[in-house]
């Protein structure tokens, strides 16, 4: 896939003398916060290196003052950077200046803002419409193409209210549309959707993957949720004082994270995972221990194992499908192939209290209080749900970071 | 002064030691200024320019020179152009009362509005951009800020001397200084608007490509605009307080008055130029006002103008929104309604009935206007007759409405009035969008304004001494045109849609008949007050005068006392006498035009009328409509004799008769009656647009809301904004 946009060795150092002293401390590998005591400048990025392909969502994320917005603002030359390569389509954006620069502002890409950032003074149709208005398009135009922008978000009916009369939904769909009113190729999203409610944002959210879906832009998303990054992003930048810490898709971070530091923010996640086993498991099915293993396999269907209970209801041992198979080509009786090491858990629990039981890839017994089985926990079915990290955050709304 | 003293040098600690080390800074600087005149005359010459060029060509050649009432006009468009028609009328009042003053104060009235727009101007001109500069460059803040703050700690005569050393004494130094004094807060004010507009705003504009100088035009100074006008406001209050300081060093205009009259301790001289002076501040004030929202009528025309083309239109264009259909659109958030603009939308037409009362109303308009072409006054003056012994007879002669010895300012107010019902009239039937007052109320209110005016001047005696005069046919058309139009009017509210635009309060409301009350009692007061103060008999000099008199001269000639306390006694003592044969004639005596009578006459139907709308004899909606505007009408009236009296004498004035006090108290009743109806009937409009409960945007509705709480049971309000909604 090409290349959209690339940042390569990028530092931005706050202060009165940017260059000098902070810099090389910097490319040293101190830390932010050494930095600033021995130099009284801000590292705002360190190192930074990523590249944003075409057609994709990249998320930036990352706790607040971790540099996301400074690393946005690189793009656009909203700052110039200290050291290092923008490169934008080829171009490189620090080079540019003047008109050149605004040429590329309002030709390559949109930009939207945390707390919308509307003209207050400007009806709706007027905000959306202000980049074709810098570009001197007419004003028939320019109309025509703010509507269009507008109806994406379905905001039509309000192109002539002013922004104050919106809420803050609509006012970032008016964001939104502003962003899109040019048709740029790139949109630059700085927390656009953290001063939402979870419910509005959800939609939001909604709303704009079902744009991305259709008009396929190039996505820089700065969030400092976890949360959204996995739900919306292709690919996960992960950010802490100014430096990358990870880069990679949702299931990467979820599944290998880079440091301490990111796994922390996983198993934020995991911790606030509340899906229980009662929601993947299936029905107990148990089996009778008098049959054949044929008949046990047959029994099993799909099924990775199946339990054979006491009188009172306990589980007692498991047939697994690959035990089966491999006792009946030895020709063994089913008592052969049980086995009664297996993992139990119960139906509240939480998966990711089961996540290392499930390691061993046996069935997992989900017993009641009086040890009685109830259901039949499939590791599969673990280990598909912790890879569908869509459904997995659908789960829960919980904010994990503010 | 050597410090390497002798023995018998002084100690430090002694205070004399400081004559030895004198810094002769006051020197330096003299010779700094001196050089500067002398070297620099080009410079100085350079900079005042500007100052000159228009003090002598807008001020003196131009705002001086004009007829007066062509600037109260001007001045008038200017209100109504900036903001809007009630500002306007104020103007246009205040300026015909600084007029009416006297010659010379308009003169100096006019004078004072050129100096001050002048300062102003260039103040503009100068502080705007540095403010700009300031808001947006951080180093020039920081060079302007303590600037800025050491001119605002200087006090306000300490400006005029440098002024005075470069330019001399006259009204360009005086206007540079006063510039100066005022420059600051304008400065200030709009390095704060640009700074207060939110960086993301900012940064928005910036993010779409925006040029720096369209962030400047697009974002920054439109957001800034309040702050802005604001400092013109400032600056606008700055410069007239400073102009009055500034009249020690010669610049005109009233300060120059007040600077006299404090001089030679001349009460009335104070009086009336701080009365105008207090007058133009008021006026220039108003009309400098940030407006709230967009409704003055600068912006709506200059909105209307950019409407033109309009996107809304491009959503009505069918084809286009054909287009716009194929989109997948949300759905738009159904809670949040575009705006409950319905209550200003929807207005009922004009039906049969009122449309007969309407016209009636603008034949009666028209009679009144023309009334003041023809004859009101035949074989003498009524109303000079009092203050021009020359109008008391004049057999043969007839005089129209608008000559100083016809009907003058009675017809003019008459006329006014006539106007205005023909303006309300024309309003509603085209039905275009308009004041408040230009409905039947409005039109009521003016009928029966006007009519009690034209009757008032039918009830106004002539003086003693005229002779053969008898009233024209102008008169009698006026006060018909008045009875017409006020039947019409009547008949118009009595059948207009009509509706409250908030809920009336369901008890009878106080203010009104206190208001009420007091306009009576007002009344009664100027019947018993002075209307006119007539001191042309010459002081008798009795021999006990005499006898002080020679007591002062021989005091002066024996050098016991200095001459000029002995002259100045002696005119005190003449003035006495005169005093003891001066005539005053009160709002009731016969040898007056007995307008008091028929001030508290007319007040005290105002003031019942004023109590029905209240509520205090329990008439319906519509009776109460109709009360406060009679009220109103009668307020109206009663203030318009009280300026026809005073404005007509003033016309011809002689400096040794004038109108008195109890023509102002007369007037002060109007206003009160004015006022009362108003608190009833401004709830009112001509279009019932939804029942009875109207909720609109109106600043009143709040505390209205939360006065009705008590009496309604809860939820009233909401189950009303739904029916509004859908
Ligand atoms: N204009 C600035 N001047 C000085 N320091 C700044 C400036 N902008 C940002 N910083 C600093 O840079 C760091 C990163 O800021 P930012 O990019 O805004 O973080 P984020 O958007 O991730 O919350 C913070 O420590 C912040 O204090
Ligand atoms: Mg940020």
């Amino acid at each position: 896939m090409k290349e959209k946009i690339r940042l390569s060795g990028v530092y931005k150092i706050f202060g009165d003398q940017p260059r000098g002293r902070a810099l090389d401390l910097a490319k040293a590998g101190v830390p932010k916060d050494d930095v600033q005591a021995r130099t009284g400048h801000v590292i705002g990025l360190t190192d930074v290196n990523f590249t944003v392909r075409e057609g994709e969502i990249f998320v930036v994320m990352g706790l607040s003052g971790s540099g996301k917005s400074t690393a946005i603002r690189t793009v656009n030359q909203l700052h110039t950077v200290t050291d290092g390569e923008v490169i934008v389509d080829g171009e490189d954006v620090q080079a540019m200046t003047g008109s050149t620069l605004q040429a590329f502002r309002r030709e390559k890409m949109g930009m939207v803002f945390q707390h919308f950032a509307l003209f207050p003074h400007r009806s709706v149709i007027d905000n959306v419409g202000y980049g074709l208005n810098v570009q001197g398009v007419a004003k028939r135009e320019r109309d025509k193409a703010s509507l269009r922008a507008l109806s994406l978000v379905g905001l039509e009916p309000y192109a002539m209210n002013r922004p104050s009369e919106l809420s803050g939904g609509m006012q970032q769909r008016v964001g939104l549309a502003r962003a899109l009113a040019a048709d740029p190729d790139i949109l630059l999203m700085d927390e656009a959707f953290s001063a939402l409610d979870p419910l509005i944002r959800r939609q939001m959210q909604d709303e704009m993957m079902a744009i991305q879906a259709e008009l396929q832009k190039t996505i820089l998303f700065i969030t400092h949720d976890l949360n959204e990054a996995l739900r919306i992003g292709d690919r996960v930048c992960i950010m802490k004082d100014g430096a990358v810490v990870q880069i990679g898709t949702p299931e990467d971070i979820l599944t290998k994270p880079a440091t301490g530091y990111v796994a922390e923010f996983v198993q934020d996640v995991d911790q606030g995972r509340v899906i229980q086993v009662n929601e993947i498991m299936v029905e107990p099915r148990p089996l009778d221990a008098s049959v054949s293993v044929q008949e046990g396999l047959q029994h099993l269907g799909d099924r990775s194992g199946a339990f054979v209970l006491d009188a009172e209801g306990k589980p007692v041992s498991v047939l697994t499908t690959g035990d089966g198979i491999r006792v009946s080509g030895m020709g063994g009786s089913l008592a052969d192939a049980l086995r009664t090491d297996f993992e139990t858990c119960g139906p509240d629990d939480t998966l990711a209290s089961v996540y290392a039981a499930a390691g061993r890839g046996l069935p997992i017994a989900v017993i009641d209080d009086s040890g009685r089985l109830v259901g039949n926990l499939d590791p599969r079915h673990i280990m598909e749900e912790m890879g569908r990290v869509e459904s997995l955050i659908d789960g829960f709304e919980r904010e994990v970071f503010l | 002064m050597s410090l390497i003293s002798t023995a018998d040098q002084v100690p430090v600690t002694d205070n004399e030691v400081l004559d030895e080390f004198t810094i002769p800074f006051g020197s330096w600087t003299e010779e700094s200024v001196n050089w500067i005149t002398l070297n620099l005359e080009g410079l100085l010459d350079a900079i005042a320019w500007p100052f000159e060029f228009l003090i002598d060509n807008f001020v003196e050649g131009f705002l001086v020179d004009l007829p007066w009432l062509w600037l109260v006009g001007i001045m008038f468009l200017v209100a109504l152009l900036v903001r809007n028609f009630t500002v306007a009328v104020g103007t246009a009042a205040g300026l015909v009362v600084c007029g009416l003053l006297g010659n010379e104060y308009w003169e100096e009235t006019a004078r004072t509005i050129g100096l001050i727009l002048v300062a102003v101007l260039l103040c503009v001109i100068i502080g705007i951009p540095l403010g700009i500069l300031a808001g947006r460059i951080d180093a020039v803040w920081g060079v302007l800020r303590p600037t800025l703050d050491a001119m605002q700690v200087i006090h306000s005569f300490v400006y005029l001397l440098p002024f005075i050393y470069f330019w001399g004494v006259g009204a360009v130094g005086a206007t540079m200084a006063t510039m100066i004094f005022a420059l600051p807060p304008l400065i200030r004010l709009t390095n704060l608007g640009i700074r207060q507009v939110p960086e993301d705003v900012v940064e928005a504009a910036r993010a779409y490509g925006a040029p720096e100088r369209r962030v400047l035009t697009d974002v920054q100074l439109p957001l800034a605009r309040p702050a802005i006008m604001t400092g013109i406001n400032q600056t606008l209050l700055l410069a007239f307080s400073m102009l009055g300081v500034a009249a020690i060093m010669g610049a005109g205009g009233l300060g120059r008055l007040l600077f006299r009259a404090l001089g030679q301790q001349d009460v009335s001289l104070a009086a009336s130029s701080g009365l105008a002076f207090f007058i133009l501040a008021v006026i220039l004030d108003r009309i400098a006002q940030t407006e709230v929202g967009h409704t003055n009528l600068f912006s709506r025309i200059t909105t209307a103008w950019k409407s033109r083309r309009e996107p809304e239109v491009l959503l009505d264009d069918p084809a286009f929104n054909a287009e716009l259909r194929k989109g997948d659109t949300t759905p738009a958030d159904p809670t949040i309604d575009a705006d409950d603009e319905g209550a200003e939308g929807s207005r009922t037409p004009v039906g049969a009935p009122e449309r007969a009362a309407i016209i009636t109303s603008i034949v009666g308009g028209a009679l009144m206007v023309v009334s003041l072409f023809l004859t009101w006054a035949n074989d003498a003056s009524k109303l000079t007759g009092y203050s021009r012994r020359s109008d008391q007879e004049l057999p043969g002669e007839s005089f129209a409405g608008w000559a100083a010895e016809g009907g003058s300012w009675f017809a003019f107010g008459v006329t006014a009035m006539g106007i205005f019902v023909i303006l309300a009239a024309v309003r509603v039937l085209v039905s275009s969008a308009g004041g408040r007052w230009l409905s039947p109320d409005g039109a009521l209110l003016a009928a029966v304004g006007g009519l009690i005016t034209a009757v008032g001047y039918f009830v106004t005696s002539p003086s003693p001494l005229t002779v053969g005069y008898s009233d024209g046919i102008g008169m009698w058309v006026a006060i018909l045109g008045g009875v017409i139009a006020s039947a019409g009017a009547l008949r118009w509210v009595q059948v207009a849609p009509y509706g409250p635009r908030r809920p009336l309060k369901p008890k009878i409301v106080a203010a009104p008949i206190v208001l009420g009350i007091t306009g009576v009692i007002f009344a009664v007061v100027s019947m018993f007050s002075m209307w006119a103060l007539d001191e042309r008999a010459d002081a008798v000099i009795t021999p006990e005068i005499q006898a002080q008199i020679d007591e002062v001269v021989r005091a002066a000639a024996a050098g016991e006392i200095d001459s000029g306390p002995a002259g100045s006694e002696i005119l005190r003592i003449r003035a006495q006498a005169a005093t003891a044969e001066r005539l005053v004639v009160d709002g009731k005596s016969s040898d007056g035009p007995g307008l008091g009578i028929w001030t508290l006459i007319f007040s005290a139907a105002g003031a019942v009328a004023a109590a029905g709308a209240a509520g205090a004899f329990g008439l319906g909606d519509r009776r109460q409509w109709l009360g406060g505007a009679f009220a109103m009408g009668a307020g109206t009236g009663v203030l318009l004799i009280a300026v026809g009296w005073v404005g007509s004498l003033a016309r011809a004035s002689d400096p040794n008769f004038t109108s008195g006090v109890g023509a102002m108290i007369g007037g002060i009743a109007g206003f009160m009656l004015l006022a009362a109806g108003n608190i009833v009937i401004a709830g009112f409009e001509r279009s019932q647009v939804y029942g009875d409960l109207v909720l609109d945007s109106d600043s009143n509705q709040s505390t209205q809301s939360s006065a009705r709480a008590s009496t309604d049971p809860a939820g009233t309000d909401d189950a009303v904004r739904t029916t509004v909604a859908t």
